[in-house]
């Protein structure tokens, strides 16, 4: 029988020596890795666990001053004990006071009346709002645009000239969170950085912005018209759709140049306003650009539309007739609804024309005139 | 005198909790999510019931519908929504909603309503 042979005796080759060094790099790295994972894992718990905890006892401490104050007198004591207590906890490190804020932001989003404007004045009375300016003077974009918001959710006004220094940043986030802010904070003047401002205005900051505007006192709403000779494109698309939204009926006797604009979107949205705002003392204007706007089909759909509800005279139903002879489908089917929809006379007169054109237009007529579709 | 009040939002379900208790409605009594609302609802009679309309797994407009027509029960149910939309207003008046408070709201409103639903 052979005698066993000493492992350390064995002549490894120099693969073998490759392989188990790579085996052991690989089993230290994966447990390492793994060691990694336990730790990140139980630091993330630790974080939860304490936000939760600190949450809590924010939450609770922020009910009894939202709601006692809102119904009872409350001890000016018992408020100073409630905020120096707080103010300690804030004090404590910044993990605090971002939850504290978060949870400020979060309340507010829910509630209105004085409750809300408790919360504000608790993010003054704790020092929050140096926290979210601090924010400002950060590096990173991230965090500013955070302070921002922070900064708008909870109302503090005189971080407005602050903000304002954003509007012309390169980062797009940082420019529609600045904008956004200042159409919450500015009671006064909210559209006023519309006056310099040359970027473009998004669907998304539209909306905002309009949901913003339209929570607010309707009599302390801007006059739109004053941005319709912007040299900024996307402030005139704004500004009129805005007008037209609002239903702003003061912006009417500023519409008539925009028909003429060299920008068709701009001459189309002003017809839609004009239609909106059913400014009927404009159908003569709208009718004598007639020949501008035949060789445009977009256009020429608007202005059917637009003379279908605000035209009146007979001059103007022949305007919409002129139509049902254009070449582009949609601006003879608008213009067949707009006649069909206007009055009996309008609607005698299109009929007359079908029969003259021996029925061509009897499908549209068909289709208009159909009940459920009325 | 029992309340369950549903809301994904804790920060808001603690103060109105804080509120109505404050007002002596009774014991209030949380959900955070439609699941949970339905099955508090399932195991317990409330008095009134406070929802949200977008809450995970179950929509506030759901939970109106289980208790009118699985339940078959008329506790008073009282709607909160971010969105004021005509169309969800009536939706929920019409599936049996008793009330509708579009956020953000004032608790010392729903405190109001709630005591006029509970006829106190």
């Amino acid at each position: 029988m052979n005698e066993l042979i000493p492992f350390t005796t064995i002549q490894a080759t120099t693969e073998v020596k490759v392989f188990i060094i790579l085996a052991l790099i690989f089993f230290s790295a994966a447990i390492l890795f793994v060691v990694f994972i336990l730790i990140s894992r139980l630091l993330k718990n630790n974080r939860q666990q304490k936000e939760a905890i600190l949450r809590n006892y924010f939450q609770r401490t922020l009910n009894a001053m939202v709601i006692m104050e809102t119904t009872s007198t409350v001890p000016a004591s018992s408020h100073r004990f409630k905020l120096d207590t707080l103010r300690t906890l804030a004090g404590q490190s910044s993990f605090a006071r971002q939850i504290m804020i978060n949870q400020l932001v979060s309340v507010k989003k829910s509630i209105s009346g004085s409750s809300s404007k408790i919360l504000e004045q608790l993010y003054i009375e704790l020092d929050l709002h140096i926290y979210s300016l601090n924010k400002l003077k950060r590096g990173s974009w991230q965090k500013k645009a955070q302070g921002i918001r922070e900064l708008a959710e909870l109302r503090y006004q005189p971080a407005i000239h602050v903000i304002r220094q954003f509007i012309a940043s390169g980062n797009r986030t940082l420019r529609e969170e600045s904008l956004l802010a200042l159409v919450r904070l500015d009671d006064e003047a909210p559209l006023s950085f519309l006056d310099q401002y040359t970027g473009t205005i998004t669907p998304w900051m539209r909306i905002n912005i309009h949901y913003h505007l339209s929570k607010s006192d309707a009599r302390k709403l801007p006059h739109f018209s004053h941005w319709f000779s912007s040299s900024n494109l996307d402030v005139v698309l704004f500004a009129l759709s805005m007008a037209r939204q609002f239903r702003q009926s003061s912006a009417i006797p500023f519409l008539t140049p925009l028909l003429s604009h060299t920008d068709t979107r701009i001459a189309g949205l002003a017809l839609e306003t004009i239609s909106a705002l059913e400014a009927h003392e404009l159908a003569d204007e709208v009718t004598q650009r007639v020949d501008i706007f035949w060789t445009n089909g977009k256009l020429s759909t608007r202005m059917v539309r637009c003379l279908g509800r605000i035209g009146y005279t007979s001059e103007h139903k022949r305007t919409i007739l002129r139509y049902l002879d254009h070449p582009d489908y949609t601006v003879r089917f608008n213009a067949v609804q707009a006649m069909y929809k206007l009055d009996d006379e309008a609607r005698q007169l299109l009929l007359n024309f079908n029969t003259k054109m021996n029925g061509i237009l009897s499908g549209a007529i068909e289709h208009v005139s159909e009940p459920l579709l009325l | 005198m029992k309340i369950l009040v549903c809301d994904d939002d804790e920060a808001l379900i603690s103060m109105v909790r804080f509120k109505l208790s404050r007002e002596n409605f009774g014991e209030v009594v949380k959900a955070a999510d439609g699941r949970e609302a339905k099955r508090l609802l399932d195991e317990n009679d409330f008095d009134l019931i406070i929802s949200d309309i977008h809450m995970p797994f179950h929509s506030g407009l759901e939970i109106v519908t289980h208790v009118r027509q699985v339940l078959k029960k008329k506790t008073p149910i009282i709607i909160l929504s971010a969105e004021g939309l005509e169309e969800t207003v009536l939706q929920a008046f019409d599936i049996g909603a008793n009330d509708f408070i579009t956020k953000p709201f004032s608790p010392a409103e729903l405190a109001i309503r709630v005591k006029r639903l509970l006829n106190l």
